[in-house]
């Protein structure tokens, strides 16, 4: 597979620090976003561990199956959590920190999502726009269930509580996505602070309007900053430029962002 | 421009201000370490003022950093440290809100048209574009000073354009907008980012564009899970998720919390040293995981998660489970813990809050004994009335 990718990180309008963090590593076809939590700069060290454990953890997927890649994707996740929940007991000041993690892995025409959290990964597909992941938040499983609708679920009292996150139970469940890409795809990883500002279409028409993966993902930065920027926003954007020849091996070892 | 100092105001009129502890100092701060000249404030233009250490070694602190040798920029709201002393920087001119405690009463600000601002991304600090053009240099008559090698005297001017404010490159080493050098003036646009040399400076236009509802809370405070049992939503114009009625009361019998009645709201609840569980007792004795409660199909349990010093119900050490009855006590390490359970009606006794007589039969068992009485009675009736047949 032939992608070109690009990412940032920036710390929003509102908030005097940036407890996101993320991997981009183009050549391996690894790509992270986690958005930390917790007062006292604990959020940014939840969400750089796990981006350094899941990385590490990850290791080759070259010439695993499906269940294998899935399986050692999970294991990579809650290791991180382990780690991470580890340290809220030992550490005084790192009670309560914890992380959302997506984690998206390409290989052979394929992409492998981990996904804990209300971080999303969306792919838009000749002018449509598809979340890929689903939000591991109060509000989500309401509207799953039908007790609210979308709408509703925008302005809830429980809007900002997540149900699944890395860092602040002994064990975490991550969901895992398969799917195929194909040429002229455009995959995005986000934080909330890019999600909650802009809605889908306004992603959807950046998406599809910059061609540049580097110039889609500052101009998505800047648009929620114009709409108030009230979180840490944080995005990468892969285009798959071909699905016959390669520049994306499988997993080399990973370098931060 | 104005110095506040112990409630009193110095103004800082063209030409220097001398601060220190010497016979030329207008402002004179008396402590350790303040010298003869200390400090020299110097306005180079109305509203415009800068500071200089008067003497080489001399210590000065701007809102905490120390200062080097070269003059510094002072801006409206600006905290000067002297020798362990504070020096408020204030420009009338400029003042809105934010007065400075025992000045004067504060001018009603005018309805001023918001003005735009930089902000730095390396300290935070504002500049308000309150100049046209507004010139970005190390030029210290600059509107916004940047000290670096990297940059030019006038690097940059901020110009009125149509709409709001454009960019215009004047330096040698370029202006970046979005991490993109520019080569023609560039309108700038709400959250842009402006490199001048090595710093970074937000622009933010006078007003924003809306946020999508609802966005400032969603994105306010991420928390994992619920705290409360999970009750049917609140309807949407509910502000804030209502409490749960709890289940149960634990009243502080010894401990840090002393007579504080924590109340149970989960059908599960953790407690323990822990700031993360559902009850936090703070106390050395208690270990971080350090108990389990549970209802357990209507019967209350007490689970010890395997604590450094134990949990004991009624004086008896809880191995496993150990059920509680309303009234128990219990004590984990050095706390004790009075159980007052809430699910089952159990009422207690006004005026008497310890000891199991405080604890008054339940509303159910009252009912029970009606139903004794009842029945003695209804027995009673029925064997009159097989002694009058009889007889």
């Amino acid at each position: 597979m032939k992608i070109s990718c690009a990412g940032n990180t920036d710390v929003g309008v509102v908030r005097s620090g940036n407890e996101d963090s993320f991997l981009l590593n183009c050549a391996g076809g690894l790509f992270i976003v986690a958005d930390g939590m917790g007062g006292h700069a604990a959020g940014e060290v939840a969400s750089e561990m796990a981006v350094q454990i899941v990385a590490k953890e990850l290791g080759s997927l070259r010439g695993l199956s499906d269940a294998e890649s899935a399986s050692r994707m999970r294991s990579a996740i809650r290791k991180a959590n382990a780690a991470i929940f580890e340290r809220t007991l030992a550490e005084h000041d790192k009670r309560g920190m914890g992380t959302t993690t997506t984690v998206m892995v390409l290989f052979s025409r394929r992409y492998l999502i981990g996904q804990v959290g209300d971080s999303r990964a969306y792919l838009l597909r000749e002018g449509d726009l598809l979340q890929l992941t689903k939000d591991h938040s109060y509000v989500q499983e309401q509207v799953d269930a039908g007790l609210l609708t979308p709408e509703q679920a925008r302005t809830h009292p429980y809007s900002n509580v997540i149900t699944r996150c890395v860092g602040a139970n002994e064990d975490v469940a991550p969901d895992i996505y398969f799917g195929n890409l194909e040429r002229g795809d455009v995959v995005l990883l986000a934080s909330d602070g890019l999600t909650g500002m802009l809605e889908d279409q306004q992603l959807a028409t950046i998406m599809g309007a910059e061609e540049n993966p580097e110039t889609c993902v500052n101009k998505m930065i800047a648009d929620a900053n114009r709409r108030g920027g009230l979180d840490n926003i944080t995005a990468i954007v892969v285009r798959v430029d071909d699905v016959e020849a390669q520049n994306t091996g499988e997993m080399p070892t990973a370098k931060s962002a | 421009m104005e110095l506040d100092y112990g409630g009193r105001r110095y103004p800082v009129a063209v030409g220097e201000l001398v601060i220190g502890s010497g016979p030329d100092a207008t402002l004179v701060l008396e402590a350790a370490g303040i010298r003869a000249r200390h400090a020299i404030v110097r306005l180079l233009a109305p509203g415009m003022a800068v500071v200089v250490p008067g003497e080489p070694g001399a210590e000065i602190l701007v809102n905490g950093a120390r200062l080097g040798p070269d003059p510094t920029p002072l801006m409206h709201g600006d905290k000067l440290g002297i020798g362990g002393l504070e020096v408020v920087v204030s420009d009338p001119g400029r003042a809105g809100a934010t007065r400075v405690q025992g000045g004067p009463a504060p001018v009603p600000p005018s309805p001023a048209v918001p003005k735009a601002r930089l902000v730095s991304l390396t300290d935070g600090r504002e500049y308000v574009v309150d100049a046209v053009p507004f010139v970005i240099g190390r030029d210290a008559t600059a509107n916004l000073v940047v000290e670096s090698d990297l940059v030019s005297r006038r690097h940059a001017e901020i110009v009125a354009a149509p709409g709001g404010y454009s960019v215009v490159d004047l330096s040698s080493n370029g202006v970046l907008v979005n991490g993109r050098r520019i080569s023609a003036p560039v309108m700038l646009q709400q959250g842009d980012v402006i490199r001048v040399g090595d710093a970074d400076f937000r622009y933010h236009r006078a007003e924003i564009e809306a946020p999508p509802p609802g966005a400032d809370y969603r994105l306010g405070n991420t928390v994992v899970g619920l705290k409360a049992v999970r009750r049917p939503p609140p309807m949407p114009d509910v502000p804030a998720p209502a409490v749960a009625e709890p289940l149960a009361m634990l009243l502080v019998k010894r401990g840090q919390r002393k007579g504080e009645r924590i109340p149970v709201r989960t059908p599960v609840t953790n407690i323990g040293r822990g700031e993360y569980n559902d009850i936090a007792l703070p106390d050395a004795s208690i270990s971080a995981n350090h108990a389990k409660l549970q209802l357990k199909e209507g019967i209350w349990v007490l689970t010890d998660l395997g604590s450094t010093n134990g949990s004991r119900v009624d004086g008896e050490a809880v191995n496993g489970e150990m059920t509680l009855s309303p009234g128990a006590e219990i004590a984990l390490g050095q706390v004790t813990l009075f159980f007052e359970p809430r699910d089952r009606g159990v009422t207690r006794v006004p005026g008497t809050e310890t000891g199991r007589q405080a604890v008054r039969p339940a509303p159910g068992r009252q009912a029970v004994s009606v139903r004794t009485a009842l029945l003695v009675l209804g027995v009673a009736v029925l064997l009159l009335a097989g002694y009058l047949l009889l007889r």
